[in-house]
C-alpha cells in the first residue's frame, strides 16, 4: 500500500511526533494548560493515525524494512540510531500509540485541577516519544538510550508530585533500583560491542553469528553472558524478582501515568527486548537455553510471589500494580521457555485491560478522592456505573475467562508448556491462575459488599473526558486476543502442530482455575460463608503484607551496608588522604621556615642555585 | 593571508588584562563589560575556529610559528588539532559564562577580572602551544592566579584550600618540569618543539622513566586519585567563576598534559605503566562517587563527583584504545560544560541563601524552577543519561576501556549506578519535597544572569543529541595517535 520509504517516514513521524509536542509545550505552553493539552493531543493522535496506517497497511509474513544514520562516531560505524519496523515492532508501537493517547485524552479530566498540568503534558509526550524510540530501535545502542529515556520519564511522572515526599523518594527509588538492572544492558552492550562486533539486531541474528554467539569467555560463551546480562536488564525494567520492590510504590504517580507506564508499555519493555533478543536461544549453545529456562522459572516464582502479595492489599493500584508484576511474570515465563510469540500475545492483550484496570482505578480514585477499596466502596464507588463496566471486564480478562482477551493470551503460553512438558511451570502457572482469580474477584466483592456511606455525602461522577478511554479498552479487554489472532499472529512464523489435547486440557484446566478462585473470593468476600484465609494464616498474612520483606532487605542495603560503606570511606578521606596532605603541609612549612634563611633576595644566587642545579641533572644525564 | 586565528584568541584575554589595568579605580561596571567584551570576541572566534577545523584533513591546524628564543630552540609554535580544538572551545564557553556569572563580584572587582582573564589566557595558551617550554609557562600562568582568586574572594576555609591546592599544583608542575629538562637534554635534536620531540621518539626506559613524572606531575592537576584532595576543598573555597574555571577547564589542563606530553610522547611508557595509572584511575571513578554520596555541602558533592568523573577522563587515557580516547576527550568537554553548569547554580543559590548545605533546602524546583531545571540537566549528564553530554563520552570510555581493562572496567561501570544514588538524592533534598529553611530565600532572577546557565544546559543536550558535532573532530585525532 505504501512504498518503503513512505512506510520509514511514517514511522519517524510517527516517533517524532510526541518529542514535537513535548519541545512545543516547553517552549510556548507553560502556562497555558489549554494550549498543552491540544498540543499534546495532536502529537498523541498523529502517532496513532501513522502507527495504525503502518500496523495495518502494510503487515506481511517476513516483513522488515530498516533505516540508520551513523549516531555516535562516523567511524566506526555500528554505533548509529535508526528505525526497524518489522512485526515485533509494529505491534508494540501500535499498543504505546494507542494506550498514549487512551491516556492523554483521560488525562484532560483527571489532571483539570493541577497547577502544573502544562508539564504533565510535557513529559507524558516525552515519556512517548522514549518508548516508541525504544520500540523501533534497530540496535543495542538505540534501545539502550531509550531505555535510559523511558526511566528518565517514569522518574519525572512517578515524582510529578514532588512536594510530597513519598512520591519524591518512590522516583529516586524506581530510577535507582531500575539503573542496578540496567548496568546488565550497559554490560551486554559492552560484551556485544567488543566481542562480537556488532550491536544491530539485523547482524546479532544473522546465521554466521552463530559461532560468535558460542565462543567462549571466562568459562561460558558469549550467549550465556550476554543472556544473563540482559536478563538482569529485564528483572529491573519489568519488575521480576528480587527488583520489583520499586514498582508499586511508583503507584505513587498520577493513576494515568500508571495507566500508561506501570502497567501497559515501559514496564513490557523488558519482555519485548527479551522477544527481541530472542535469536539468542536459536543461535546460541545449549547452555543458553539452559539460561533462558532459569528466567523463566525466576519469572514464575516472581508471579506467584506477587500475586499473593496483592491478595492482602487494600489500596486498589497496589492490587493492580501487584497483579502487573506477576503478569510480567507469566510473558517472562512464556518468551524464556520459548513461546515468543504468546509471550508478547500475553503483553499485547494485557496492555489492553490493564491500562482499562489502572484507568478505572483513577476514575474511582478521582471521584472518592481515595485509593483505598473500601474507602471508595463507602463513597459509593458501585453505583459509578460505567467504571464498574469497565472493572468487571478489565477482572475478567485478567481472570482470563473466555471470551476475554487474557484468556486467549495466558493459555497460549500454558499451552506451550503443556507441549513442552515443562510440568513444574505447568502446575505452577496454574496455581498462579487460581490466585490471580481471587485477587481480582476480592476488589470486585469488596466494592459491591462495603455498603455506600450516605452520609459521606458525596456526589461521585465520572470526568467527561475519562469515558471514552474506558468504553474504547472496555471492548479492548474484550477482542484484544481476537484482534491479534486476525491480524497479527501469521506475522510470525509459528510452528502450528497438532496440539488438539494440549489446548483441550488446558483450556478446561485453566478455566477450572480461574473459577475455582472466583467462587472461593466470593464465598470469603461476597457471601461470606468462608473465613478470610488470611485470618487464620497469620504468619503467611505477616509476610505478604511485608511484600515478602525485599522492601525491608532493600532498606537495609541502602542504610546498614551502602551509606556505612560510604560514610568509611569519607572518613579515610577526612583521615588520610586528606590529613596526609595536612601533614606534608605542616612538615613543609617547618622546612620552610629553615630555608627562608636562603631566600636572601639576591637574583643572582638564585640564578646560580638554578644553573647548578640544571648542570647537576645533564651532568647525570649524560652519563647514564 | 590567513587570519591567525588562535593567535586572537589567545590575544583576547591579554588584551583584556592590559585594558583593564588601564581603568581607573572605582569604574566597576567598565571592567565588566570590558571583560564581557573580549569574552564574546574570545567565544566567537573560538566558535569559528571550531567551525572551521577541517575534520577530514585533521591533524595539526591553523599553524602560526614565530621565533621566539632561538638559542634554546624553542619558538612560539601554536596549532590545534582535536583535543586542542575541543578544549579551546571548552575554555570559550567556560570564561563566557563564567564572566557572567562574575557579575555580582563587588570586591576588588578590577583586580578579579585581571586574575581572572591571565588565568584564562594561561590556559587557551597551554591549549594551543606546541612548544613544551612556552606550553610550561602558559601553565605556570594558568595555576598561579588561582592561589589569589581563592584566597581574595573566596568563602569557606579560603586561605587553607588556597594553599593547599597551589602546594598540590606547584609540586605538580615541579615534576613536570623535571621531565622538561631531561626530555630536553635527552633528545638528540635540542629543541622543545612538541611535534619535532614527539617524531623524533626516545628510547624505551627513557620513556618508562618519564612518563610517571608526567603521569603524576599533570595528573594531580587532574585530580587522580589518591592525589584528589586539594581538589574538592578548592572548588568549595573559590568563588563561584572560578570553580567554574578551576573544574570546567583547568582539570581538563592536567589531562590534556597527560595526553599530549604523557601519551603522545612516551607512547611506550604510557603502555608500560597503563595498569598503574588505569587502575588509580578506576579506583578514582568508583571512591569519588561514593564519597560524594556523603556530602551534604552541595560544592563538595560536586568536587567528589568531578574526582568521579576525571577519574573517567584518566580511566580512558590509560586504556589508550582509539574509542577509550575518543571518549576520554568527549568527557573532558562534556564535564567542563556540566560543571561549569553546577558550580554557576550553586553560587547562584548561595548568593541568595549564604548556604550550601543540602538540608537547608528543599522545594527549590518550584521557587526557582529556571535554575532548578539547569541543576537537574547537569545532574542527569553526570549520571550519564543518554540524550545529555554525558552519555557519549561514559559509553566510548568504559567501551573502549574493556577492550583493555575488564576487569577494571566492570569494577568501575557501577559507578553508573552509584551515581545515580548521590545525585538523585541531592537533586530530591533540594529541588522536590516540602520547602526548607531557606527556601523562601531563592528568586528565580533575569535573562542576563541566567543566561549562562541556559546557555551551558542547551549545550549539554546539543552534545548529547549530536555526539558527532564533537566526535567527528576528536575521532581523526584518536585514530592518529594510536598510529
Amino acid at each position: 500500500m505504501f512504498t518503503e520509504a513512505t512506510q520509514i517516514q511514517f514511522g519517524i513521524a510517527t516517533v517524532l511526533a510526541p518529542i514535537a509536542s513535548f519541545v512545543l509545550i516547553a517552549a510556548l505552553a507553560m502556562r497555558r494548560p489549554m494550549l498543552a493539552k491540544i498540543i499534546s493531543l495532536s502529537g498523541g493522535l498523529v502517532s496513532l493515525v501513522l502507527a495504525s496506517l503502518l500496523l495495518f497497511g502494510v503487515g506481511e509474513p517476513g516483513y522488515k524494512i530498516q533505516a540508520t544514520w551513523d549516531w555516535l562516531l562516523k567511524e566506526p560505524a555500528g554505533f548509529s540510531i535508526g528505525i526497524l519496523l518489522d512485526p515485533l515492532s509494529l505491534v508494540m508501537l501500535w499498543v504505546v500509540a494507542v494506550v498514549g493517547f487512551l491516556v492523554q485524552w483521560y488525562s484532560v479530566s483527571y489532571m483539570e485541577e493541577d497547577a502544573n498540568q502544562s508539564k504533565f503534558f510535557a513529559f507524558i509526550s516525552l515519556f512517548c516519544f522514549a518508548m516508541m524510540g525504544f520500540t523501533i530501535a534497530p540496535n543495542l545502542l538505540q534501545s539502550f538510550m531509550c531505555w535510559e529515556l523511558v526511566g528518565l520519564g517514569s522518574y519525572l511522572l512517578i515524582g510529578f508530585w514532588n512536594h510530597l515526599p513519598s512520591a519524591a523518594t518512590a522516583a529516586r527509588k524506581a530510577f535507582v533500583v531500575t539503573r542496578l538492572g540496567d548496568l546488565g544492558f550497559f554490560a551486554a552492550l559492552l560484551l556485544a560491542a567488543t566481542g562480537l562486533g556488532a550491536l544491530d539486531f539485523g547482524s546479532l541474528a544473522d546465521s554466521n553469528m552463530a559461532s560468535g554467539w558460542k565462543m567462549g569467555l571466562a568459562g561460558y560463551d558469549y550467549g550465556v553472558w550476554i543472556s544473563l546480562a540482559l536478563f538482569l536488564a529485564v528483572i529491573g525494567k519489568s519488575a521480576q524478582f528480587p527488583l520489583y520492590g520499586w514498582l508499586p510504590d511508583a503507584m505513587e504517580g498520577p493513576t494515568p501515568v500508571s495507566a500508561l507506564i506501570h502497567a501497559a508499555t515501559m514496564v513490557a519493555a523488558g519482555v519485548y527486548l527479551l522477544a527481541r533478543t530472542s535469536f539468542i536461544v536459536v543461535l546460541g549453545s545449549e547452555s543458553v537455553q539452559t539460561v533462558w529456562h532459569g528466567l523463566a522459572m525466576l519469572a514464575m516464582l516472581t508471579a506467584l510471589m506477587s500475586g499473593m502479595v496483592a491478595i492482602v492489599q487494600s489500596d486498589i493500584k497496589r492490587v493492580f500494580a501487584y497483579s502487573t508484576i506477576s503478569q510480567l511474570g507469566y510473558m517472562v515465563v512464556g518468551i524464556g521457555s520459548g513461546a515468543v510469540v504468546a509471550g508478547m500475545m500475553h503483553l499485547f492483550t494485557h496492555a489492553f485491560f490493564k491500562a482499562l484496570l489502572f484507568l478505572t482505578a483513577g476514575a474511582f480514585i478521582h471521584a472518592a478522592h481515595s485509593n483505598s477499596i473500601t474507602e471508595i466502596a463507602r463513597a459509593g464507588g458501585a453505583k459509578l456505573k460505567l467504571p464498574m463496566i469497565a472493572l468487571g471486564a478489565g477482572s475478567l480478562a485478567l481472570m482470563g475467562i473466555f471470551p476475554f482477551a487474557g484468556f486467549y493470551s495466558k493459555d497460549a503460553i500454558l499451552e506451550h508448556l503443556f507441549v513442552e512438558g515443562d510440568w513444574v511451570l505447568y502446575v505452577a502457572a496454574m496455581f498462579g491462575v487460581l490466585v490471580t482469580s481471587y485477587y481480582t474477584a476480592r476488589v470486585i466483592f469488596l466494592m459491591l459488599k462495603v455498603p455506600a456511606d450516605d452520609h459521606l455525602g458525596h456526589h461521585l461522577h465520572v470526568g467527561g473526558w475519562m469515558k471514552l478511554p474506558l468504553a474504547v479498552l472496555t471492548v479492548g479487554a474484550l477482542v484484544a486476543g481476537n484482534l491479534w489472532m486476525w491480524k497479527v499472529e501469521h506475522w510470525f512464523h509459528v510452528p502450528h502442530g497438532e496440539h488438539g489435547n494440549a489446548v483441550l486440557i488446558t483450556t478446561i484446566v485453566s478455566t477450572l482455575c480461574a473459577l475455582a478462585g472466583l467462587y472461593y473470593s466470593a464465598r470469603v468476600f461476597y457471601w461470606k460463608k468462608s473465613e478470610d484465609p488470611m485470618a487464620n494464616w497469620v504468619g503467611l498474612a505477616n509476610v505478604l503484607r511485608e511484600k515478602w520483606y525485599l522492601d525491608t532487605a532493600y532498606d537495609k542495603l541502602v542504610h546498614n551496608i551502602y551509606l556505612p560503606f560510604t560514610a568509611f570511606l569519607n572518613r579515610i578521606e577526612l583521615r588520610f588522604v586528606k590529613g596526609a596532605l595536612d601533614g606534608i603541609g605542616t612538615g613543609s612549612m617547618a622546612i620552610a621556615r629553615t630555608l627562608a634563611r636562603v631566600m636572601t633576595g639576591e637574583v643572582q644566587q638564585y640564578v646560580g642555585v638554578s644553573f647548578a642545579v640544571v648542570a647537576a641533572v645533564v651532568i647525570i644525564l649524560m652519563n647514564r | 593571508m590567513e587570519l591567525p586565528i588562535l593567535s586572537i584568541i589567545l590575544l583576547c584575554p591579554v588584551v583584556g588584562v592590559l585594558l583593564l589595568f588601564m581603568v581607573p579605580e572605582g569604574r566597576d561596571n567598565v571592567v565588566r563589560w570590558i571583560s564581557l567584551a573580549v569574552s564574546l570576541v574570545a567565544a566567537f572566534f573560538s566558535v569559528w575556529m571550531f567551525v572551521a577545523y577541517d575534520r577530514v584533513q585533521a591533524g595539526f591546524q591553523f599553524t602560526e610559528q614565530l621565533p621566539w628564543v632561538p638559542g634554546l630552540n624553542s619558538t612560539y609554535h601554536v596549532a590545534v588539532d582535536g583535543v586542542g580544538a575541543t578544549l579551546v572551545l571548552l575554555n570559550a564557553i567556560v570564561l563566557l559564562t563564567g564572566v557572567v556569572t562574575s557579575w555580582s563580584i563587588s570586591f576588588r572587582v578590577k583586580e578579579y577580572f585581571i586574575l581572572f582573564l591571565l588565568l584564562v589566557a594561561g590556559v587557551f595558551g597551554s591549549f594551543i602551544c606546541l612548544d613544551f617550554l612556552l606550553f610550561f609557562i602558559f601553565f605556570e600562568v594558568a595555576v598561579l592566579p588561582m592561589y589569589l582568586l581563592i584566597g581574595i574572594w573566596g568563602s569557606t576555609n579560603r586561605e587553607y584550600a588556597a594553599l593547599k591546592l597551589t602546594i598540590m599544583l606547584l609540586a605538580g608542575s615541579g615534576l613536570v618540569f623535571i621531565g622538561l629538562i631531561m626530555v630536553y637534554f635527552t633528545s638528540s635534536v635540542h629543541t622543545f618543539d612538541f611535534i619535532t620531540l614527539r617524531d623524533t621518539g626516545f628510547s624505551n626506559e627513557f620513556q618508562d622513566l618519564v612518563y610517571p613524572l608526567m603521569f603524576l606531575g599533570f595528573g594531580t592537576l587532574a585530580a587522580v586519585f589518591p592525589l584528589h584532595n586539594w581538589s574538592p576543598d578548592g572548588h568549595v573555597a573559590a568563588p563561584t567563576a572560578v570553580s567554574m574555571l578551576h573544574a570546567g577547564v583547568l582539570m581538563k589542563l592536567g589531562a590534556y598534559g597527560v595526553l599530549r606530553y604523557g601519551i603522545e610522547m612516551f607512547p611506550h611508557g604510557a603502555q608500560t605503566w597503563a595498569p598503574v595509572a588505569g587502575f588509580f584511575a578506576a579506583c578514582g571513578v568508583v571512591y569519588g562517587a561514593l564519597v560524594a554520596a556523603q556530602q551534604t555541602d552541595l560544592k563538595y558533592m560536586i568536587g567528589y563527583s568531578s574526582v568521579s568523573h576525571m577519574g573517567l577522563v584518566m580511566f580512558g587515557l590509560a586504556a589508550g584504545t582509539t574509542m577509550a580516547i575518543n571518549g576520554a576527550v568527549y568527557q573532558m568537554f562534556s564535564h567542563g560544560i556540566m560543571t561549569a553548569l553546577f558550580f554557576s547554580a550553586v553560587g547562584f543559590f548561595y548568593e541568595q541563601t549564604h548556604t550550601r548545605n543540602i538540608y537547608d533546602y528543599g522545594g527549590l524546583a518550584r521557587k526557582a524552577p529556571w535554575v532548578a531545571t539547569c541543576f537537574i540537566m547537569a545532574g542527569l549528564a553526570g549520571v550519564g543519561l543518554p540524550g545529555l553530554a554525558g552519555f557519549p563520552a561514559e559509553f566510548m570510555i568504559f567501551l573502549g576501556a574493556f577492550e583493555r581493562f575488564p576487569v577494571l572496567t566492570l569494577i568501575a561501570v557501577p559507578s553508573l549506578v552509584f551515581g545515580a544514588f548521590y545525585m538523585l538524592r541531592v537533586l530530591q533534598s533540594v529541588f522536590f519535597g516540602p520547602e526548607g529553611g531557606k527556601t523562601p530565600q531563592v528568586h528565580d532572577v533575569g535573562v542576563f544572569s541566567g543566561s549562562p546557565r541556559v546557555l551551558l544546559a542547551g549545550l549539554i543536550i546539543l552534545f548529547g543529541v549530536a555526539p558527532r558535532l564533537l566526535s567527528d573532530v576528536i575521532a581523526p585525532y584518536a585514530r592518529e595517535l594510536l598510529k
